[in-house]
């Protein structure tokens, strides 16, 4: 318990203290923090830094949910619900992203906006989430996968992730998710989506990737 | 009836004494003072010494014969015509006195609309102190005015020149007019119209042809026209400009190790910026990375370096490397194709992050800026500042770069001698943007890793820093455009050397008109050269007045360029121009020069050029009919008519004398 609070502390401190430059920056924006955060944060950060180049931010920020703060606003579905929407729009079109974990609630088509190019869809299985790094049968580790994505898109061959609902809890603890004790399918899911978002559709500008479309075919996935 | 004639003086001295107090000040004519004194300004290329006294009486019969000339002379015998405007609009806005401009009123092109507007906007013209006398001979004649072509032009894409006619013929009669339009050797497209002259003889007209272009880079359009009946000759039938032909759709690679918010922020720029393809490759793990996962479970292939920087490299309009570490993914050849690939004319972005500037391969430290490793600092924040006394930018490229902040930066950059420094840090004077010339091609570096973002990088807690990062995050726009432009080949911020410009060159000229691609380096002098290397070196500087970017060479073109025969037509020349001393490999143009001989024809007489500006020779009939076309002012009533005050005085003392003589009698 009093790790728990030295780490919020801390992080706490860092987040209001220091704007020293880091490869990009995440806040989690629920007043509410939970129990293993910083420990499930640091796990995962271990982790995808032992198995990819991307190098994360040292802390996870809290309370820093706002312009020029964070650049990925992290959520449990409960926080998000209580955001003002305008800031969250606000906040995609200067550039920021966010990621919204656990239980899904009908009602996250709100942010749909055709005017401003914004679009809820189901990721692809041939897209990003699914092929950024690992090749992924689902991405919430469900059957169906639930996951959406929200799109912006602003040229009819450039369009660009900026949110992701997910029923994984990456970050939050204390429920089950479908990937249950799979820590490793959760990491590769985790991973993916952080390269998704990081690199966009970059795989899309490579025309002829013979390799990858002949592993596809043979682990039976969506060509 | 003495009493009465005192009462009289009485009320006029009291009507006298109140008249400056009723009516303080009158308008006078200044022309009627004495010293009066008139600016004439004088053409030095129009041999005035015969007709000079023949002008003096043209000048005092308007003006009376108590007037002083002072002769002010505006142009120079080795200044291009361009010069001598420029040098008569500066006369011109120093003087305070009534001014006689006698010209031939020989200025065509672009630039002559900008005088126009200088002369009229001038004080004096204002004030309606300002004449013109025309000295130009009057001849029906036709000449090509202008030829322009839009900035941007796209290979294989039709595009419209317009060529502006100015002539003077016939009222009321039909002219057949001929433009063709050529691009060096090669024919490009031409056209035939026919116009109605005008009741006043005067003739403004724009043809527009469409013309298209095989190939990129710069290159030189010459347009030429004729007329029926003859109106058109050489050399100011003959204009040429200098254009610059880029690839509607690019292709850019853009490599990175590491992808950060940086990466993702430049990759969705420029997947959003219209015609441009990007092919990307990006390193997402590395040989320490884990590789507990099997091979075929992931959707990575190996970095395919030896096909992109081989065989695919040629297709290539630009290359980004953004935090690119190139000697470990890149082998010797690789290594050797990108520099050759630079050297050859491509364009590279290094877009710096932490493990850029790091390689030991010598190949690939030919592209670096720096002499060493620079640091990489991560803590301070550091601003950005144009370093304008290197080179001549446009202004909204200037005020961006004055808006850039960064937060993770590269320090302490030696930079090479050949590269040229675009932006510095305000806080340390380090080089953070910078431009290489290698060879044919040009490196550009970004020392900073997070220019490009804006809003999500910077804490907004007020107003103010609302407003500063709105101000970063159009700064970052523009810089980004900029970089996108330079990559595309559509400018280069003055790192090339500039093209000669248009309308025409003459043999004899020691001044040439330059037009360059983003910026010109002050700071530089160019190299101008022919094929056989014979060349001299030539200074460049700018026009304030009339913005023109312009070239001093040492001596003549005559003295280093092959014999040019006294005939009218030009002769195509090849020459170049170089910053680096001709050591470099040069780029050679055609060029058509005209001879010594046909620059005096350079004579015809633009009717628009004074526009605005009151004509000397009119106003001698308008002066007849109406004093109030003279200048007056306001000046006070005793200054104008001081005998008021004299005539006041005597009636006082005729006062004093009858009304005393009277009251003498009385006293008797």
């Amino acid at each position: 318990m009093l790790i728990k609070y030295i780490l919020a502390l801390l992080s706490l401190i860092y987040s209001l203290s220091s704007y020293a430059h880091v490869g990009f920056r995440i806040s989690w924006c629920s007043a509410q923090v939970p129990d293993k955060l910083a420990e499930n944060y640091f796990a995962l950060k271990s982790v995808v830094e032992r198995r990819t180049t991307l190098v994360f931010p040292k802390n996870i920020l809290l309370n820093a949910c706002q312009p020029g703060k964070a650049d990925i606003w992290w959520f449990d579905f409960a926080s998000f619900y209580s955001f003002n929407l305008t800031d969250i729009q606000t906040h995609i079109l200067n550039g920021g992203v966010f990621i919204v974990e656990g239980d899904m609630k009908d009602n996250i088509n709100l942010l749909n906006n055709e005017t401003i190019g914004l679009t809820l869809v189901t990721p692809e299985k041939n897209g990003m989430f699914y092929r950024s790094f690992y090749l992924l049968q689902s991405l919430d580790g469900c059957s169906p996968d639930t996951s959406k994505v929200l799109m912006l898109r602003k040229k009819a061959n450039a369009q660009a992730p900026v949110g992701l609902f997910t029923k994984t809890n990456f970050l939050s603890s204390g429920r089950i998710d479908c990937f249950q004790d799979n820590m490793d399918y959760k990491i590769r899911s985790f991973i993916n989506i952080m390269f998704a978002f990081m690199t966009t559709d970059y795989k899309e500008d490579q025309s002829d990737l013979p390799e990858i479309l002949d592993r596809i075919k043979k682990l039976g996935l969506e060509p | 009836m003495i009493q009465y004639i005192v009462y009289f003086l009485r009320i006029s001295i009291l009507g006298l004494v109140l008249l400056p107090v009723l009516f303080p000040f009158v308008k006078t004519q200044i022309f009627h003072t004495k010293e009066e004194k008139i600016n004439v300004f004088l053409y030095n290329k129009i041999p005035l010494q015969n007709e000079k006294a023949k002008l003096i009486k043209k000048i005092q019969t308007k003006f009376g014969k108590k007037i002083q000339l002072n002769y002010i002379v505006y142009g120079r015998d080795d200044y291009s015509i361009i010069q001598d405007y420029e040098d008569l609009i500066q006369k011109i806005n120093r003087s305070n006195e009534v001014s006689i401009i006698v010209s031939k009123a020989n200025f065509f092109g672009e630039e002559s609309s900008q005088f126009t507007n200088s002369i009229k906007n001038s004080k004096i013209n204002k004030e309606k102190r300002l004449y013109f006398l025309n000295e130009s001979v009057d001849e029906n004649y036709l000449v090509i005015s202008n030829l322009f072509l839009p900035e941007t032009i796209f290979v294989n894409n039709e595009t419209l020149s317009m060529i502006t006619i100015i002539g003077k013929a016939k009222p009321s009669s039909k002219l057949k007019i001929n433009v063709e339009l050529y691009n060096g050797q090669s024919f490009l497209n031409s056209k035939e119209v026919e116009i109605q002259v005008p009741e006043s003889g005067i003739i403004k007209q724009i043809l527009e042809v469409p013309v298209l272009f095989y190939k990129v880079g710069t290159q030189s359009v010459v347009a030429t026209i004729n007329s029926y009946p003859s109106l058109a000759a050489y050399p100011m039938n003959t204009a040429f400009s200098s254009v610059q032909v880029s690839y509607e759709k690019t292709t850019f690679l853009h490599v990175a190790y590491s992808p950060d918010w940086n990466l993702r922020l430049l990759r969705w720029k420029l997947k959003f910026w219209p015609n441009l393809d990007l092919l990307s490759y990006y390193i997402l793990r590395n040989m320490n990375s884990e590789h507990s996962i099997p091979n075929s479970e992931l959707s990575l292939i190996e970095f395919p370096s030896h096909r992109i920087f081989g065989s695919e490299l040629s297709n290539l309009h630009g290359i980004i490397a953004q935090n690119f570490p190139f000697g470990d993914y890149l082998g010797e050849q690789e290594s050797q194709n990108l520099v050759q690939y630079v050297k050859n004319g491509g364009r590279l972005v290094i877009q710096a992050g932490k493990h850029s500037f790091l390689d030991a391969n010598r190949n690939i430290q030919q592209l670096f800026p720096c002499k060493s490793a620079p640091e990489f600092e991560e803590k301070k924040t550091y601003h950005w500042m144009v370093k304008s006394e290197n080179l001549s930018l446009p202004g909204q490229y200037v005020d961006s770069l004055n808006h850039i902040m960064s937060h993770a930066t590269f320090i302490k950059c030696r930079p090479k001698e050949n590269v040229v420094v675009l932006a510095q840090l305000k806080e340390t004077q380090d080089p953070v943007l910078t431009a290489m010339p290698l060879e044919k091609g040009i490196v550009v570096s970004f020392l900073a890793s997070d220019w490009l973002p804006s809003y999500t990088s910077n804490p907004l807690n007020n107003f103010a820093d609302s407003l500063s990062s709105m101000q970063n995050a159009n700064a970052s726009d523009s810089l980004f455009q900029w970089m996108v432009e330079f990559l595309q080949r559509k400018q280069d911020s003055g790192i090339r050397a500039p093209e000669i410009a248009g309308p025409r060159i003459y043999s004899e000229d020691k001044f040439l008109r330059i037009k360059s691609h983003g910026g010109l380096n002050l700071k530089q002098n160019l190299f101008i050269q022919t094929t056989d290397k014979n060349g001299v070196t030539a200074t460049p500087f700018v026009l304030k007045n009339l913005s023109a970017e312009m070239l001093e060479l040492q001596k003549p073109l005559s003295k280093f360029l092959p014999s040019i025969s006294n005939s009218l037509a030009p002769s195509q020349q090849e020459l170049s121009l170089d910053p680096s001393g001709g050591a470099q490999l040069l780029k050679f143009k055609f060029y058509p020069v005209f001879s010594g001989a046909a620059k005096a024809l350079e004579n015809k007489a633009n009717p628009f050029l004074f526009e605005g500006v009151q004509s000397f020779d009119a106003q001698e009939s308008i002066r007849a009919d109406s004093e109030e076309k003279f200048f007056t002012k306001s000046a006070p009533l005793l200054v104008v008519y001081p005998w008021l005050l004299a005539l006041s005085l005597v009636l006082l003392a005729i006062e004093q004398f009858l009304s005393l003589g009277t009251l003498a009698k009385k006293i008797k």
